[in-house]
């Protein structure tokens, strides 16, 4: 009798087996999509593309010049298939800000413009901001999207909090 | 507990008595349970032996003995006039044996493996907490936390694949997904809970580590219906937590039970401010039926388990600058004020489970048992997500398993006894694409084939030996996508070429993962008499494990770190060799047990940090498994003084220490230097026990160096900070008290304080010390109904 009930388990186990190989479809690809790998400065007339993986182009300004200056973002994991992340920055406005930080070397002055989207605490999110060149100089700009910052009135990337979902470091030089 | 009136017939007068003793040694057993199965006759054996059972019926009648460390003795007897017997019962040879009745509390799994038992009064007392702080109340046993409330118990320096918990005969699945998931056990479900340090757990797997083993209790077959009602509440986390349970029981074996529990809370508290989203709610429940004969036992039963947890919210960092800002701030980067809501991030679980057990006994006392179970396991997890509904999780995975054991177990009137069985596991994952984020564990199917033989020589009171083999095929075959710049940079275009299948428009490769392992462990376990109240322990293991799917695998950010973690296709089995040796004195006024392990682990698998990887959130450091040659060393100390006649004074100790071979460096995430003190007084007016007790947690010198740069923009200028993510926290005591008040034999009330000094601390084994202190003071309160 007990081989009996171990002949039926072992077939069974075997039913299971078959069962279990026959499962033979792919798994669907994941493009991520929410990954910013494109990151776009259209700085006056001038477009600065940052590619995840490649370093950022260096960005040229002339001494005394105000550039009107707006940021894009994009995911571009499928190169057949870009997306633009900016318009949901947008539309998620109160819980993004970008923060600029500029190396002491470079004279350079970014603030939220008139045309700029309203976010938390009624700021610009500084989508679109003007940059003016006050000094000569070379050195770095780095730009981050934050993602639920919990105060956009500081100064410091610390005073700000939130999570970072973009860093990005740009070359600068004013001549 | 148990109630119920005997129907008597007019003839029934007669008696049926006897002493119980030791085949071996005449002597007598006290407290051993004398009942004619299916019947109400049922008396305790007393102080000499002996049992009396009055008012029989004449007729024939199954005889059982049940007692504490023996094996059940089963005889038939035909009652037609008075008897006198002495019966004897084999005292020492249970070693195999797994037959538990309620009040067997001692009974162990093997008689030669150091093991633990916990009581139902532990397992009460911390019904509204974890699993992992239940076992964490034992020497040699730490708790592995991420936040508050993903906990996993380490033992002996050793967690996650290395510590199987065993539930309803089988293995718990979800280990397989990595270090931050926790058991999904409700703590109100257990019965009964053994644990087993070291390699002696042959029956159940290869852990390396230990056994956490839980069980159902036996019913006594009797007409009747009883139960409890258990609930709680915790100042801190203003958690509120319940349970029922309700047991039916039948004279003709037959058993039921129906089981419910919710547990809910809200943000916890540290000294200095409230842990924001570090709430849970979990609902479990569960219910079995069963019939229990003189020869044969069936339980069916179904459970469900699902708990959502929040994530603490300063953990949810982006990137290595927002890790150093964290760390380099005292408190938290986001405190808001108390909130029950769980928001993202947040984990959701769900355990599914069916099971089914068949026992038949033999005359010649053998018995045979088929044991399946499937465990469905699900996790979710929730990230903000821009332009996606943040109700689509960017973790969703589906493990289901199917695990069907069949085990023989001889007759042990012998000196010579066995055991031996066979596993089939069945395992598939699967994560839903759905995500819009790369799988961190692929899809993939596992079958595993695994059989064990265990043998016990007991060739006198004085000496036990026992011998463990057993053997596994595990075979995996997993299809995951890799980008073709990661396959290449892990080197894998050479060794792996051949399993591509196809490469994708948007570079990715499929490729097909056949991965086969096979696992030969061992063991020889001794116990010996070395005086009157002294025995010792001696265990040997070679316990070999195959590398688990997230050591293969894992693929992905890690958002609760700012880590990326990669698995390797190129590990393999590892093998660990361990000895234990362990003296113990269970009685008189001073109980003591010393227990010392050298582990020596061939391969040991474990995570750390392999370089720098740019993605767009910033730099992120890469974690990578790799194996290396380990070593480890430590010992466990218990104590027990019971120097007045209700006052005790308890502890415990434990340090190990580890090191990797190869160039002598500390091992990641070994606990540090710890010991618990309490002093408890019992019985004050027959109804109050009040203890206090100390906790004291070393810092862990012995750390590997993982730290890494970062630039932050500070007074104008990029710096480079290091990023301390390595340097332990400060050592650290802990007071609390516990007051329990038994107003009659059915209730229970009781009144703790944890943390009573409030001192803000935080824990070395928590991943999210770099975030926030540990919780503060608690007052905890239950209440504990039984009917």
């Amino acid at each position: 009798m007990n081989k009996n009930i171990i002949s039926k388990i072992a077939l069974l186990s075997l039913l299971l087996i078959f069962s279990y190989c026959s499962k033979s479809d792919d798994p669907v690809e994941v493009n991520e999509v929410e990954a910013f790998t494109r990151v776009v400065l259209k700085v006056g007339g001038y477009t600065y593309t940052y590619n995840v993986g490649s370093p950022a182009p260096e960005i040229k300004l002339a001494f005394g010049e105000v550039y009107g200056t707006s940021i894009e973002f994009y995911d571009a994991s499928d190169p057949n298939d870009v997306e633009n992340m900016t318009l949901e920055v947008i539309e998620e406005a109160d819980e993004h800000y970008i923060f600029y930080e500029v190396s002491s070397g470079v004279g350079l002055n970014i603030t939220s413009n008139s045309s700029d989207v309203i976010g938390a605490e009624s700021k610009g999110i500084n989508i679109n901001t003007d940059w003016t060149a006050t000094d000569n100089g070379s050195g770095t700009l780095r730009v981050s999207l934050i993602h639920q910052p919990t105060s956009v009135s500081g100064t410091t990337r610390a005073s700000l909090g939130g999570e970072t979902d973009i860093e990005v470091d740009w070359p600068i030089v004013v001549a | 507990m148990l109630n119920s009136i005997a129907l008597f017939s007019q003839n029934c007068d007669l008696r049926y008595s006897g002493y119980v003793l030791d085949k071996y040694d005449n002597q007598p057993q006290v407290k051993a349970l004398v009942e004619f199965i299916e019947t109400d006759y049922q008396v305790l054996s007393d102080e000499d032996g002996n049992f009396v059972i009055d008012g029989i019926c004449p007729g024939e009648y199954n005889l059982k003995i049940t007692h504490p460390g023996c094996i059940d003795f089963f005889k038939k007897v035909s009652i037609e006039n008075n008897l006198s017997e002495n019966i004897f019962v084999n005292h020492r040879i249970n070693q195999l044996d797994e037959v538990f009745v309620e009040d067997l509390k001692q009974r162990k799994l093997s008689q030669t493996s150091i093991e633990k038992n916990f009581t139902q009064e532990l397992i009460q007392k911390f019904s509204s907490k974890n699993l992992a702080d239940l076992v964490g109340t034992i020497s040699g046993v730490s708790i592995l936390k991420t936040g508050t409330n993903v906990v996993k118990p380490i033992i002996n320096g050793v967690y996650g694949s290395r510590v199987l918990i065993v539930q309803d005969g089988s293995k718990l699945q979800d280990h397989e997904w990595g270090e931050d998931h926790a058991p999904s056990i409700d703590v109100n479900s257990i019965d009964r809970l053994q644990l087993i340090k070291g390699a002696m757990g042959l029956q159940y797997g290869n852990a390396i580590g230990g056994i956490i083993k839980i069980s159902p209790i036996e019913f006594i077959p009797k007409d009747t219906l009883f139960g409890g009602v258990f609930a709680s509440y915790h100042d801190n986390g203003k958690l509120n937590s319940s349970s029922v349970r309700i047991n039916k029981t039948k004279k003709n074996g037959f058993f039921t039970t129906l089981r419910m529990g919710l547990k809910s809370s809200g943000d916890l508290k540290s000294p200095d401010y409230f842990l924001t989203n570090s709430g849970y709610n979990e609902k479990s429940g569960s219910f079995s039926i069963g019939n229990k004969s003189l020869n044969r036992m069936w339980r069916l039963g179904y459970s469900i388990f699902r708990k959502e947890i929040g994530i603490l919210k300063a953990s949810h960092v982006g990137n290595p600058g927002d890790i150093f800002r964290a760390l380099d701030s005292d408190v938290p980067t986001i405190i808001n004020p108390y909130s029950r809501k769980i928001s993202h991030p947040r984990q959701l679980t769900t355990h599914n489970k069916v099971f089914g057990n068949y026992n038949l006994y033999f005359k010649n006392l053998s018995k045979i048992n088929f044991n399946y179970v499937y465990q469905k396991n699900r996790r979710e997890e929730f990230d903000f997500r821009l332009g996606l509904s943040d109700e689509i999780p960017s973790i969703d995975i589906t493990l289901q398993t199917h695990d069907l054991n069949i085990d023989y177990e001889s007759n042990k009137s012998g000196s010579l006894s066995w055991k031996t069985g066979l596993k089939v596991t069945f395992q598939d994952n699967y994560s839903d694409p759905e995500t819009g984020v790369k799988r961190l564990i692929p899809d993939y199917l596992r079958s595993e084939i695994g059989g064990y033989f265990l043998t016990a020589f007991v060739p006198s009171n004085l000496f036990q030996l026992e011998f463990g083999l057993r053997y596994d095929y595990d075979y995996i075959s997993a299809k995951k996508y890799y980008y073709i710049k990661t396959w290449e940079k892990r080197g894998y275009n050479n060794q792996f070429q051949n399993t591509i299948i196809k490469e994708t428009s948007s570079g990715q490769y499929l490729t097909q993962q056949d991965l086969s392992f096979q696992n030969l462990s061992s063991s020889l376990g001794l116990n010996f008499l070395i005086s009157e109240s002294i025995n010792g322990i001696l265990n040997f293991g070679i316990i070999s494990r195959s590398p688990s799917p997230s050591e293969l695998f894992s693929d992905g950010l890690h958002h609760g770190m700012a880590t990326i973690e990669n698995g390797d296709l190129r590990i393999k089995n590892e093998t660990a060799f361990k000895t234990s040796v362990s003296f113990e004195k269970n009685n008189g006024i001073f109980k003591w047990n010393i227990n010392g392990y050298i582990s020596n682990i061939n391969d040991y698998i474990l995570v750390e940090p392999s370089g720098i990887d740019q993605i767009s959130r910033g730099a992120f450091q890469v974690w990578s498994y790799r194996q290396t040659d380990a070593s480890f060393i430590g010992y466990d100390f218990d104590y027990s003084l019971n120097f007045k006649k209700n006052i005790y004074l308890n502890g415990n100790f434990s340090w190990v220490w580890a090191k990797e071979k190869s160039n002598n460096l500390p091992i990641i995430s070994i606990p540090p230097i710890n010991f618990k003190n309490s002093l408890l007084v019992d019985d004050i007016f027959e109804k109050i026990s009040f203890s206090i007790y100390q906790n004291y947690v070393g810092e862990q010198k012995r750390y590997p160096d993982n730290n890494f740069n970062t630039t932050i923009f500070e007074d104008g200028n990029f710096v480079d900070k290091q990023v301390d993510i390595s340097t332990p926290p400060k050592k650290y005591s802990l007071y609390g008290l516990s007051i329990n008040y038994k107003l009659n034999n059915s209730v229970n009330l009781s009144f703790d304080v944890e943390n009573i000094l409030n001192e803000s601390y935080r824990n070395y084994l928590n991943r999210f010390r770099y975030y926030a202190d540990e919780p503060g003071r608690t007052i905890i309160l239950k209440l504990n109904y039984k009917f």
